[in-house]
């Protein structure tokens, strides 16, 4: 085996493309979240039950979602 | 405090900034839709007369410009080679998210609703721009003075947007500083 293949199969536990890897899913992971809370709330869900499909509690729901209708017609 | 702008600047800063906002988000402030020091920066640029504009044009700095940078600015946010190394298709998931959510679903724009509200940093800009306009009971706030407080914020993407236009900040900065007089210095 060369040093090259070898570099290849060990580039999976290189943590700078493992951790670089958890922050791009963590950032997508972010956004679908974004986009699932509020269509849910735009369908009328309260926000107890999207915290319960998250299993989060409805403060931590709230606190990181609410923010966008600071200035909105906010609940 | 809005009551003292300018129609102009007011128009700038409220309703294009807010458009912007939404068209062009930039989700430096947090992840979640917010009007940032950028924002202003395209809303001001975006103008074809004014001091603050011509002074924007005069240093290349064009609402066409900026856009672009904001959209190169958000889209190395969303990291597709290294969601790749997981096996994750980014712009088959953003396929996915604009076929239910709309054009621009996984950057912000889809959903965002209402009135989008203000970064801290962008707060900071206003703030700047109010105390450089001295005495507020006999000057109102102009995109000149949002200018001002843009250029002296010190945001972080701002300054790269700046920088990757080419600009010499410093004397755009100082241009910035003459425009509103001397109740900046």
């Amino acid at each position: 085996m060369d040093g090259v293949q070898l570099a290849e199969q060990a580039s999976s536990r290189d943590p700078e493309i493992g951790l670089r890897a958890v922050r791009a899913l963590r950032e997508l992971a972010d956004r679908l979240e974004s986009l699932q809370v509020q269509s849910a709330r735009d369908a009328g869900w309260s926000w107890q039950e999207i915290a319960n499909r998250l299993d989060v509690t409805r403060q931590a729901v709230h606190k990181k979602h609410s923010g966008r209708r600071l200035f909105g017609k906010e609940d | 405090m809005l009551e003292r702008f300018t129609e102009q600047a007011r128009a700038a800063v409220v309703t294009v900034a807010q458009q912007q906002a939404r068209h062009v988000p930039s989700s430096r402030d947090g992840g979640k839709p917010a009007v940032t020091v950028a924002h202003l920066l395209l809303a001001i640029a975006d103008e074809e007369t004014g001091p603050a504009a011509e002074l924007l044009h005069a240093h290349g700095i064009t609402g066409s410009a900026v856009r672009d940078r904001i959209r190169a600015d958000q889209k190395s946010e969303l990291d597709a080679e290294a969601l790749a190394t997981l096996g994750i298709d980014l712009s088959a998931v953003r396929e996915a998210a604009e076929a239910s959510f709309g054009p621009g679903a996984l950057e912000g724009g889809g959903t965002a609703r209402g009135r989008i509200p203000f970064g801290a940093n962008a707060k900071r800009v206003l703030a700047l721009a109010v105390r450089a306009t001295g005495d507020v009971r006999r000057n109102r706030i102009g995109t000149e003075h949002v200018l001002y407080g843009v250029l002296r914020a010190r945001d972080e993407a701002t300054g790269e947007i700046l920088a990757a236009l080419n600009v010499d900040s410093t004397r755009l900065a100082d241009e910035a500083a003459a425009l509103v007089g001397p109740a900046a210095a």
